[in-house]
């Protein structure tokens, strides 16, 4: 595999040649997979940045003494 | 099934208000105790005037009898003519006794392991199938009258329970009650039914925890993993979340709890998972109780949505106990007959039916377990059971 | 008319559109062409196929796809009905990571380097007379002992290790006693627990019976059938199998049958008969095996024996055992494989199932401690191996040293540190972590970093194989699933 970088960094380009199964259905199959990580990887991203404040929370909580939603206080009788 | 509530006759009715009596059928009682005692006189008894003089109340069990026709008994206060399903009375019983309505009703048994005191039929949820349909009554007189019965409650009684409605609807004063059960019945274990959201407080669930009753345990249902699903059974909205988190606060402050599963037809999809669940997040609790429907109060209005004859479970049964087992949590099954549940579950299948309602079937004389077996609800043996009920052979 | 609402009363996600939900942290990895594992935070496992994961993760669920509620109950997704998830997920964490307050549990006594057996995949005997040379002395085994219960863990298991811990008799009948007197002094006494690693070759009926009197348990090695054991573990007189198996079943005699556990160790000779080995382990009633792999360290290195085999070829040998195993099951015969144990407690449990070369933070120092025959202290038994061949980068001093000084050693606390696995390119990203751990020695040892290239990192290879091989089992088979789960709740 060989990746290199566009002068201006908006571009990479990969050049993927499979070291065992040279048939067209090998590019193929390998073109998928590598765009399948591509996309994984970018939804990777994605997750973390989302989960991230939640994930800091728990995380924080765990390795605490206090518990993590705030205690609801009820009146006396319902 | 005993009737523990009932309407009688009264005649020179004169006690003030609604009491609480102990019962017994000692006539030579010293005078000084007898004012808080109930006198229980066989319908065949003839008892004289001096004998009865000074109880609180007469009690005589038998059908239609006209108070002249107890010679002794015609300057007696009191007397209450019950009807023969009140036969069961027996010394060291506890009753309540309205002598201006005639409403009588057995609040404690002696002879009996499964004594239950109601507290309020007030409650904030209204389950499908509900034993105890909710009231939108001031029925605190219960709590009132569960002070009173504590303070008079052999000390020697093995367990009680407290159940509802909803008893925490008491707040603070339902705290107070486990307070003065804890130092009026020190040796006594009490179980509470409760859905345990008033425990998302974690202030009260710390003063639950500050009583250090030595013997309490909560049972708390919880009906699916799926939050839609339990709340649905419960029917109200936000349901889930306020019992777990009432569970986790009490298991925090070290208060027993036992997660009760009901199992009927909109529970059973999610019976297995449901226990994972369990077993994956509420591993600290105490025991597991997986149950059989008992045929009354809402349960008879959503049968169609609720029956499935527990013959048709048994495998999803035992995969469900298997879980819970393979996860080292203590659990059992109540409310089932031996003979729909498959083998491997019958060493915690509970003979858990309070004796007042526990029937069998005329074709379980001749099975051999039935010493073993819990029976049924009087209310499976009057509207439904299972079709597949088979006697284990001799 | 009802006063009771249907359920759809109590559903407020939308029927035919999107639902509306939070996603929970969590990672997912391959498990085969079409499906994903996912993890979440503390480590409980969803497996969906591709498309269902990415609409998924791309708040695109309907909330009546037939995943949807597995994936709330399980803490992938909050949504309107239920925001207890993120509570109930940092109490599993806590529970998981429970293990690193407690500090280190296993100490690990060198009591000789001599051995009669010459296994040549051996990591560190001797055979030898000298006891000068190769036994520890009273002095340090004194000095190790207070070390060892200066470790704030409640719990304390000394083991016994060599050469053949037997061959020093005395200083272990020393040890066991002295450390049970300074124990009883303590304020707060440790449950001390005690085992012994030997070959069970020249253990007598008074060493057996001290054993039973102080409750010392036995691991023993047992490669598998006659043949094969005896080719894999060579002594004077060719007898390592007699001795081993009249030893196994003497020290049940003495010490009770769960008392005595075995290990095998994977050779070249051993590729093509897992099933013999098993069935060895059958016919001497244990209730299960550990299919280990060889480590590459000591004589094995030498011997050329660790690169006899590789990871793939040893993959297929535990896989071919595994499924043996798992049709014994089928016919009703209760037998375990240990390792598969250990995964699945971290896959189906909060528990920690204590095995210190599966933990991230790493086990070295903080799990396990090894006091050598000649006083040196080792952050691991691997780190001990790795002395041996000339590496002494995770010594971490000697028993003179200080308790303090031993535990915030420099190196070791910057290999905890780096190797953490959660922090470390790839695992970071890998659904697996939370069942892995982190190996520094071994890393340092194969590729000169205690992190690693995971992709060229046998130990990478070869758990994410059995990782996922354990998760298509489960998912193929229901019964696998059951019985996997008794496995993982009860190891």
């Amino acid at each position: 595999m060989a990746i290199e970088e566009s002068s201006d960094a908006t571009t990479i380009s990969v050049n993927v040649s499979p070291l065992v199964d040279k048939s067209p259905e090998g590019l193929v199959h390998l073109e998928r997979r590598l765009r399948n990580e591509v996309l994984d990887q970018q939804l990777r991203e994605q997750i973390r940045s989302q989960t991230e404040g939640v994930r800091n929370l728990i995380l924080s909580h765990a390795f605490s003494k206090t518990g993590l939603i705030a205690s609801a206080e009820t009146p006396a009788s319902l | 099934m005993l009737k523990l509530r009932g309407k009688a006759q009264v005649h020179n009715a004169s006690l003030e208000m609604p009491r609480l009596l102990r019962v017994t059928s000692r006539e030579d009682l010293p005078t000084s105790m007898r004012s808080k005692y109930a006198l229980l006189i066989p319908i065949d008894h003839h008892a004289s005037s001096a004998a009865s003089e000074g109880f609180a109340s007469i009690l005589v069990p038998g059908a239609g009898v006209a108070v002249d026709e107890l010679p002794g008994l015609s300057n007696s206060k009191n007397v209450f003519l019950l009807s023969e399903d009140f036969q069961y009375l027996a010394e060291g019983d506890i009753v309540r006794l309205n002598p201006e309505s005639g409403n009588v009703s057995t609040v404690f048994r002696k002879n009996t392991p499964n004594n239950s005191i109601l507290l309020t039929e007030r409650c904030n949820h209204l389950c499908l199938m509900c034993s105890q349909p909710p009231k939108d009554v001031d029925d605190t007189w219960l709590l009132e009258d569960a002070f009173a019965l504590v303070r008079m409650i052999p000390t020697d009684t093995p367990n009680i329970g407290f159940t509802g409605g909803e008893p925490t609807t008491y707040g603070n004063r339902f705290i107070e009650l486990i307070e003065t059960t804890k130092r009026n019945l020190p040796r006594t274990s009490v179980d509470v039914l409760t859905n345990g959201r008033a425990f998302k407080s974690e202030s009260y669930a710390a003063k639950l925890g500050r009583v250090k009753h030595p013997d309490l345990q909560l049972g708390i249902p919880i009906y699916s993993d799926d939050p839609v699903r339990h709340d649905f059974i419960v029917q109200s909205e936000g349901a889930f979340d306020e019992t777990l988190h009432g569970v986790l606060n009490l298991k925090r402050h070290g208060v027993r709890v036992e997660i009760r599963v009901v199992i009927h037809q909109q529970s059973l999809p999610r019976l297995v998972q449901t226990c994972e669940f369990i077993a994956r997040n509420l591993l600290f609790v105490d025991h597991v109780a997986l149950m059989g429907l008992e045929i009354t109060g809402f349960t008879r209005a959503n049968l169609e949505q609720l029956w499935v004859d527990p013959y048709e479970y048994r495998d999803t049964l035992s995969e469900a106990i298997e879980v819970l087992r393979a996860y080292g949590l203590s659990c059992s099954i109540y409310n089932h007959q031996l003979c729909l549940i498959n083998d491997d579950v019958h060493d915690v299948c509970r003979q858990s039916i309070s004796d007042w309602k526990n029937e069998f079937l005329p074709a379980c004389d001749s099975c051999a377990k039935m010493r073993s077996c819990g029976g049924f609800f009087s209310s499976q043996v009057a509207f439904k059971h299972s079709e597949h009920i088979v006697p284990y052979a001799m | 008319m009802s006063r009771f609402q249907p359920i759809a009363f109590f559903n407020r996600q939308p029927t035919s559109s999107t639902a509306s939900y939070d996603l929970l942290p969590f990672r997912f990895t391959e498990l085969d062409e079409e499906r994903y594992v996912a993890t979440n935070l503390s480590g409980e496992y969803m497996v969906l196929p591709r498309d269902v994961l990415h609409r998924f993760a791309k708040s695109e669920l309907n909330a009546h796809e037939p995943q949807y509620i597995e994936l709330r109950s399980r803490h992938f997704l909050s949504d309107a009905h239920s925001k207890m998830g993120a509570d109930l997920l940092a109490i599993k964490v806590r529970s998981r990571y429970q293990r690193l307050a407690d500090w280190t549990g296993l100490h690990i006594f060198v009591l000789t380097l001599r051995c009669e057996h010459a296994c040549p995949y051996c990591q560190v005997s001797r055979q030898s007379d000298d006891k000068d040379a190769f036994d520890m002395s009273r002095e340090h085994a004194d000095k190790a002992i207070q070390l060892a219960l200066r470790s704030p863990n409640k719990a304390i298991k000394i083991e016994f290790q060599g050469g053949e811990s037997f061959l020093n008799f005395e200083l272990m009948k020393h040890v066991v006693v002295a450390a049970k007197v300074a124990n009883s002094k303590l304020a707060e006494p440790k449950d001390l627990a005690f085992v012994a690693a030997t070959n069970l070759a020249v253990t007598t009926d008074e060493m057996l019976a001290f054993c039973a009197e102080h409750a010392i348990t036995i691991s023993t090695s047992l490669d598998g059938p006659k043949d094969l054991h005896n080719k894999n573990r060579p002594r004077p007189g060719k007898d390592s199998y007699q001795r081993v198996t009249e030893g196994i079943e003497k020290a049940r005699r003495w010490l009770g049958r769960d008392k005595v556990s075995a290990l095998m160790t994977t050779t070249q000779a051993s590729l093509g008969s897992v099933r013999e080995i098993i069935d060895e382990y059958l016919a001497m009633e244990f209730q299960g095996v550990f299919l280990r792999p060889l480590s590459p360290y000591g004589f094995a290195i030498k011997t050329r024996f660790y690169r006899a085999y590789d990871a793939k070829r040893w993959l297929r040998f535990y896989d071919e055992g595994l499924d043996y195993i798992i049709e014994l099951n089928r016919r009703g015969v209760a037998f375990r494989e240990y390792y598969a144990c250990t995964i699945l407690a971290k896959m189906l449990t909060s528990a920690d199932p204590g095995y210190v070369d599966l933990m991230s933070p790493a086990g070295i120092g903080i799990g396990a401690v090894v006091y050598n025959y000649d006083g040196a202290v080792y952050a691991s038994d691997e780190a001990r191996m790795l002395a041996e061949m000339g590496d002494e980068t995770f010594k971490l001093g000697t028993v003179d040293d200080s308790f303090d000084a031993l535990f915030t050693n420099e190196t070791l606390l910057r290999a905890l540190d780096e190797s953490f696995a959660y922090s470390s390119p790839m695992c970071h990203d890998c659904a697996f972590e939370p069942w892995c751990g982190s190996d520094p020695v071994f890393h340092w040892g194969q590729q000169g970093d205690v992190v690693g290239r995971k992709p060229e990192s046998e130990f990478c290879e070869r758990n994410m194989h059995i990782f996922r091989g354990l998760v298509q089992r489960m998912e193929a088979d229901p019964f696998v699933r059951r019985l996997f789960m008794k496995w993982g709740a009860s190891c």
